[in-house]
Protein backbone atom coordinates (compact mmCIF):
# COMPACT_ATOMS: atom_id res chain seq x y z
CA UNK A 1 0.00 0.00 0.00
CA UNK A 2 1.82 2.96 -1.25
CA UNK A 3 1.34 5.99 0.35
CA UNK A 4 2.59 9.64 0.00
CA UNK A 5 4.49 12.13 2.48
CA UNK A 6 3.01 13.44 4.76
CA UNK A 7 -0.88 13.45 3.81
CA UNK A 8 -1.26 9.93 5.51
CA UNK A 9 -0.56 11.56 9.00
CA UNK A 10 -2.27 14.48 8.58
CA UNK A 11 -6.13 14.95 7.25
CA UNK A 12 -8.44 17.50 7.36
CA UNK A 13 -10.33 16.58 10.69
CA UNK A 14 -7.41 15.44 13.07
CA UNK A 15 -7.29 19.04 13.22
CA UNK A 16 -11.04 19.92 13.64
CA UNK A 17 -10.54 16.89 16.15
CA UNK A 18 -7.46 18.80 18.05
CA UNK A 19 -9.49 21.75 18.04
CA UNK A 20 -12.63 20.47 19.09
CA UNK A 21 -10.39 18.86 22.36
CA UNK A 22 -8.99 22.48 23.02
CA UNK A 23 -12.39 23.98 22.99
CA UNK A 24 -13.77 21.49 25.20
CA UNK A 25 -10.80 22.10 27.77
CA UNK A 26 -11.69 25.71 27.91
CA UNK A 27 -15.13 25.18 28.59
CA UNK A 28 -14.44 22.22 31.50
CA UNK A 29 -11.63 25.03 32.71
CA UNK A 30 -14.40 28.34 33.00
CA UNK A 31 -16.11 26.98 35.89
CA UNK A 32 -12.41 27.30 37.72
CA UNK A 33 -11.72 30.35 35.95
CA UNK A 34 -14.52 32.40 37.72
CA UNK A 35 -14.68 30.86 41.27
CA UNK A 36 -14.36 32.33 43.71
CA UNK A 37 -12.30 31.22 47.20
CA UNK A 38 -13.73 30.49 50.29
CA UNK A 39 -12.06 29.83 53.47
CA UNK A 40 -12.71 26.40 54.11
CA UNK A 41 -12.09 22.97 52.29
CA UNK A 42 -13.51 20.42 51.73
CA UNK A 43 -11.52 16.36 52.26
CA UNK A 44 -13.58 13.36 51.30
CA UNK A 45 -12.34 10.09 52.18
CA UNK A 46 -13.33 6.41 52.27
CA UNK A 47 -16.90 7.61 52.50
CA UNK A 48 -16.00 10.29 55.09
CA UNK A 49 -16.37 14.23 54.76
CA UNK A 50 -13.80 16.24 56.75
CA UNK A 51 -14.58 20.34 56.12
CA UNK A 52 -11.06 22.12 57.03
CA UNK A 53 -9.97 25.60 57.69
CA UNK A 54 -7.55 27.43 55.36
CA UNK A 55 -6.93 29.92 57.41
CA UNK A 56 -4.97 28.08 59.99
CA UNK A 57 -1.55 26.42 58.83
CA UNK A 58 -2.10 22.60 59.49
CA UNK A 59 -1.40 18.74 58.73
CA UNK A 60 -4.08 16.46 58.31
CA UNK A 61 -3.52 13.04 58.05
CA UNK A 62 -5.81 11.00 55.75
CA UNK A 63 -5.82 7.30 55.84
CA UNK A 64 -8.58 5.98 53.04
CA UNK A 65 -8.38 2.49 51.17
CA UNK A 66 -5.45 1.62 52.71
CA UNK A 67 -2.85 4.36 51.79
CA UNK A 68 -1.65 7.50 54.19
CA UNK A 69 -1.73 10.87 52.79
CA UNK A 70 -0.87 13.89 54.37
CA UNK A 71 -2.98 17.19 53.41
CA UNK A 72 -1.13 20.23 54.59
CA UNK A 73 -2.99 24.03 54.88
CA UNK A 74 -0.73 26.60 54.36
CA UNK A 75 -1.02 29.82 52.68
CA UNK A 76 -4.56 30.12 52.53
CA UNK A 77 -4.15 27.32 49.82
CA UNK A 78 -4.50 23.49 50.72
CA UNK A 79 -2.56 20.72 48.85
CA UNK A 80 -1.35 17.10 49.88
CA UNK A 81 2.17 16.93 50.24
CA UNK A 82 2.92 13.00 50.99
CA UNK A 83 0.63 10.03 49.67
CA UNK A 84 2.20 6.37 49.56
CA UNK A 85 -0.14 5.82 46.32
CA UNK A 86 1.12 4.33 43.36
CA UNK A 87 0.46 7.29 40.79
CA UNK A 88 1.76 10.28 42.90
CA UNK A 89 -1.32 12.55 41.12
CA UNK A 90 -2.18 14.11 44.37
CA UNK A 91 1.34 15.32 45.11
CA UNK A 92 2.34 16.68 41.77
CA UNK A 93 -1.04 18.75 41.95
CA UNK A 94 -0.30 22.52 42.97
CA UNK A 95 -2.30 23.37 46.24
CA UNK A 96 -6.12 24.76 45.81
CA UNK A 97 -6.96 28.30 46.63
CA UNK A 98 -10.32 28.75 44.78
CA UNK A 99 -13.06 26.92 44.07
CA UNK A 100 -13.64 24.33 40.62
CA UNK A 101 -10.18 23.07 40.83
CA UNK A 102 -9.99 19.71 42.41
CA UNK A 103 -6.90 17.05 43.86
CA UNK A 104 -7.70 13.91 43.27
CA UNK A 105 -6.04 10.43 44.48
CA UNK A 106 -7.55 7.54 42.61
CA UNK A 107 -6.23 5.01 44.61
CA UNK A 108 -7.00 5.97 47.91
CA UNK A 109 -10.04 7.48 46.74
CA UNK A 110 -9.66 11.12 48.00
CA UNK A 111 -11.43 14.32 46.74
CA UNK A 112 -9.51 17.25 48.52
CA UNK A 113 -11.63 20.15 46.79
CA UNK A 114 -12.82 24.13 47.68
CA UNK A 115 -16.28 24.29 48.08
CA UNK A 116 -18.17 26.30 45.21
CA UNK A 117 -21.01 28.80 44.59
CA UNK A 118 -21.32 32.25 44.79
CA UNK A 119 -22.16 32.87 48.32
CA UNK A 120 -21.23 33.27 51.46
CA UNK A 121 -18.76 36.06 51.25
CA UNK A 122 -20.83 38.28 49.14
CA UNK A 123 -22.11 41.09 50.93
CA UNK A 124 -26.20 41.04 50.49
CA UNK A 125 -27.00 43.25 47.94
CA UNK B 1 -11.41 -29.28 4.85
CA UNK B 2 -9.88 -25.95 5.77
CA UNK B 3 -7.08 -24.81 3.27
CA UNK B 4 -4.28 -23.74 6.24
CA UNK B 5 -3.79 -20.94 3.64
CA UNK B 6 -6.83 -18.94 3.36
CA UNK B 7 -6.28 -15.85 5.31
CA UNK B 8 -9.48 -15.59 6.88
CA UNK B 9 -9.43 -18.53 8.30
CA UNK B 10 -11.26 -18.58 12.62
CA UNK B 11 -7.82 -19.97 14.01
CA UNK B 12 -5.66 -17.25 12.28
CA UNK B 13 -7.85 -14.52 13.47
CA UNK B 14 -7.84 -15.63 17.02
CA UNK B 15 -3.70 -16.20 17.10
CA UNK B 16 -3.66 -12.60 15.12
CA UNK B 17 -5.79 -11.26 18.18
CA UNK B 18 -3.89 -13.47 20.98
CA UNK B 19 -0.89 -11.63 19.74
CA UNK B 20 -1.87 -8.35 19.87
CA UNK B 21 -3.84 -8.69 23.42
CA UNK B 22 -0.46 -10.01 24.35
CA UNK B 23 1.28 -6.95 23.10
CA UNK B 24 -1.15 -4.94 25.07
CA UNK B 25 -0.93 -6.71 28.24
CA UNK B 26 3.26 -5.74 28.02
CA UNK B 27 1.97 -2.24 27.02
CA UNK B 28 -0.05 -1.31 29.92
CA UNK B 29 2.69 -3.18 32.41
CA UNK B 30 5.35 -1.14 30.76
CA UNK B 31 3.44 1.76 31.32
CA UNK B 32 2.85 1.00 35.12
CA UNK B 33 6.29 0.62 35.41
CA UNK B 34 7.27 4.00 33.65
CA UNK B 35 8.51 6.71 36.45
CA UNK B 36 5.05 9.43 37.09
CA UNK B 37 6.49 12.51 35.26
CA UNK B 38 6.30 15.76 36.57
CA UNK B 39 3.02 16.32 34.54
CA UNK B 40 0.37 14.74 36.76
CA UNK B 41 -1.96 12.72 34.52
CA UNK B 42 0.61 11.92 31.62
CA UNK B 43 0.40 8.89 30.28
CA UNK B 44 1.69 7.50 26.71
CA UNK B 45 -1.89 5.43 26.07
CA UNK B 46 0.03 2.42 24.81
CA UNK B 47 -2.51 0.00 25.08
CA UNK B 48 -4.82 2.50 23.02
CA UNK B 49 -2.11 2.02 20.25
CA UNK B 50 -2.84 -1.59 20.36
CA UNK B 51 -6.35 -1.40 20.15
CA UNK B 52 -6.34 1.00 17.36
CA UNK B 53 -4.23 -1.02 15.04
CA UNK B 54 -6.84 -4.24 16.01
CA UNK B 55 -9.26 -2.64 14.67
CA UNK B 56 -7.57 -0.87 11.75
CA UNK B 57 -5.99 -4.48 10.52
CA UNK B 58 -8.46 -7.56 11.87
CA UNK B 59 -11.64 -6.25 12.91
CA UNK B 60 -13.63 -3.58 15.09
CA UNK B 61 -14.81 -6.37 16.89
CA UNK B 62 -11.73 -7.69 17.52
CA UNK B 63 -10.53 -4.33 19.22
CA UNK B 64 -13.03 -4.43 21.58
CA UNK B 65 -12.69 -8.27 22.38
CA UNK B 66 -8.59 -7.43 22.73
CA UNK B 67 -9.84 -4.15 24.66
CA UNK B 68 -11.88 -5.82 27.67
CA UNK B 69 -9.76 -8.76 28.06
CA UNK B 70 -6.70 -6.47 28.52
CA UNK B 71 -8.64 -4.24 31.61
CA UNK B 72 -10.34 -7.39 32.73
CA UNK B 73 -6.05 -9.23 32.43
CA UNK B 74 -4.84 -6.60 34.33
CA UNK B 75 -7.27 -5.53 37.14
CA UNK B 76 -6.85 -9.01 38.25
CA UNK B 77 -2.94 -8.83 38.23
CA UNK B 78 -2.36 -5.57 39.31
CA UNK B 79 -5.49 -3.59 40.33
CA UNK B 80 -8.54 -3.02 42.58
CA UNK B 81 -12.11 -2.58 42.42
CA UNK B 82 -12.24 1.25 41.21
CA UNK B 83 -9.60 1.09 39.35
CA UNK B 84 -11.04 -2.03 37.57
CA UNK B 85 -14.14 0.52 36.86
CA UNK B 86 -12.42 3.75 35.70
CA UNK B 87 -10.69 1.02 33.24
CA UNK B 88 -13.15 -0.23 32.10
CA UNK B 89 -15.24 3.59 31.81
CA UNK B 90 -12.50 5.09 29.40
CA UNK B 91 -11.34 1.84 27.78
CA UNK B 92 -14.76 1.28 26.55
CA UNK B 93 -15.74 4.87 25.82
CA UNK B 94 -12.43 5.04 23.72
CA UNK B 95 -12.66 1.91 22.13
CA UNK B 96 -16.18 3.14 20.54
CA UNK B 97 -14.47 5.87 19.04
CA UNK B 98 -11.73 4.41 17.60
CA UNK B 99 -14.71 1.42 16.24
CA UNK B 100 -16.41 4.96 15.24
CA UNK B 101 -13.79 6.86 13.22
CA UNK B 102 -11.06 4.10 12.07
CA UNK B 103 -13.58 2.73 8.65
CA UNK B 104 -13.00 6.67 7.60
CA UNK B 105 -9.56 7.33 7.50
CA UNK B 106 -10.08 8.98 4.11
CA UNK B 107 -11.08 12.17 6.43
CA UNK B 108 -9.12 11.12 9.66
CA UNK B 109 -6.10 9.63 9.79
CA UNK B 110 -4.95 8.27 13.06
CA UNK B 111 -3.53 11.07 14.44
CA UNK B 112 -6.83 12.35 14.73
CA UNK B 113 -8.49 9.02 15.61
CA UNK B 114 -5.76 8.65 18.50
CA UNK B 115 -6.58 12.45 19.74
CA UNK B 116 -10.04 11.64 19.95
CA UNK B 117 -9.83 8.21 21.76
CA UNK B 118 -7.37 9.48 24.33
CA UNK B 119 -9.91 12.36 25.11
CA UNK B 120 -12.53 10.07 25.03
CA UNK B 121 -10.35 7.58 27.81
CA UNK B 122 -10.16 10.38 29.75
CA UNK B 123 -13.78 11.45 29.68
CA UNK B 124 -14.73 7.80 30.65
CA UNK B 125 -12.46 7.72 33.42
CA UNK B 126 -13.96 11.45 34.71
CA UNK B 127 -17.54 10.68 34.31
CA UNK B 128 -16.72 7.18 36.26
CA UNK B 129 -14.89 9.28 38.87
CA UNK B 130 -17.67 11.55 38.87
CA UNK B 131 -20.22 8.66 40.09
CA UNK B 132 -17.92 7.51 42.45
CA UNK B 133 -16.63 10.11 43.89
CA UNK B 134 -18.49 13.40 43.23
CA UNK B 135 -18.55 16.27 40.61
CA UNK B 136 -15.87 18.00 42.36
CA UNK B 137 -13.13 15.68 39.89
CA UNK B 138 -14.28 18.21 37.18
CA UNK B 139 -11.59 20.54 37.67
CA UNK B 140 -8.47 17.66 36.85
CA UNK B 141 -10.51 17.04 33.25
CA UNK B 142 -9.51 20.40 31.31
CA UNK B 143 -5.71 19.79 31.94
CA UNK B 144 -6.15 15.67 30.79
CA UNK B 145 -7.87 17.11 27.78
CA UNK B 146 -4.75 19.07 26.69
CA UNK B 147 -2.41 16.45 27.70
CA UNK B 148 -4.11 14.36 25.42
CA UNK B 149 -3.40 16.13 22.01
CA UNK B 150 0.08 15.43 22.21
CA UNK B 151 -0.01 11.92 23.38
CA UNK B 152 -2.60 11.38 20.60
CA UNK B 153 -0.31 12.89 18.05
CA UNK B 154 2.74 10.46 19.27
CA UNK B 155 0.43 7.20 19.27
CA UNK B 156 -0.99 8.23 15.76
CA UNK B 157 1.90 8.77 14.33
CA UNK B 158 3.15 5.55 15.35
CA UNK B 159 0.04 3.89 14.49
CA UNK B 160 0.50 5.08 11.06
CA UNK B 161 3.91 3.93 10.69
CA UNK B 162 3.19 0.22 12.03
CA UNK B 163 -0.30 -0.39 9.78
CA UNK B 164 1.18 1.24 6.11
CA UNK B 165 3.97 -1.08 6.81
CA UNK B 166 2.20 -4.20 6.93
CA UNK B 167 1.53 -6.10 3.84
CA UNK B 168 -1.76 -6.60 2.19
CA UNK B 169 -1.85 -10.25 3.31
CA UNK B 170 -1.19 -10.34 7.04
CA UNK B 171 -3.92 -7.96 7.68
CA UNK B 172 -7.71 -9.51 7.65
CA UNK B 173 -9.45 -6.16 6.48
CA UNK B 174 -8.12 -3.02 5.63
CA UNK B 175 -9.75 -0.02 6.28
CA UNK B 176 -7.63 1.60 4.50
CA UNK B 177 -9.80 4.31 3.20
CA UNK B 178 -9.55 3.09 -0.38
CA UNK B 179 -10.54 -0.69 0.73
CA UNK B 180 -13.25 0.84 3.36
CA UNK B 181 -15.37 2.53 0.85
CA UNK B 182 -15.65 -1.36 -0.45
CA UNK B 183 -17.07 -2.30 3.52
CA UNK B 184 -14.55 -5.69 3.54
CA UNK B 185 -16.40 -7.19 6.88
CA UNK B 186 -14.06 -10.25 7.61
CA UNK B 187 -16.93 -11.09 10.05
CA UNK B 188 -19.19 -11.56 7.44
CA UNK B 189 -16.17 -13.31 5.60
CA UNK B 190 -14.78 -15.64 8.47
CA UNK B 191 -18.61 -17.10 8.70
CA UNK B 192 -18.98 -17.28 4.91
CA UNK B 193 -15.91 -19.30 4.96
CA UNK B 194 -17.13 -21.92 7.01
CA UNK B 195 -20.26 -22.81 5.10
CA UNK B 196 -17.94 -23.71 1.90
CA UNK B 197 -16.39 -26.81 3.73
Amino acid sequence: MKKTGASRFLKPLDFVAAAGVLLAALLAALPIIFADSHDYAVILYDGAKLTVPLDEPREYQINSNGYTLIVEVADGGISVISSDCPDKICTDTPPLRRAGMSIVCLPARVVVYIEGGADSDAIAG
Amino acid sequence: MQSPDNIYSLPRRVSIDALLLSSALVCAWLEAMLPVSPLPGFKLGLPNLVVMIAAAIVSRRDAFVIQLSRIIIIAFLFGNAAGFLFSLAGGLLSTIVISLLVTRRRLISFVGISILSAAAHNTGQVIAACILLGSSVLGMYSWLLILSIPTGVVTGVVAELIVSRLKPENKFSDTSPVASSQNIDVCHKTSTYKENK
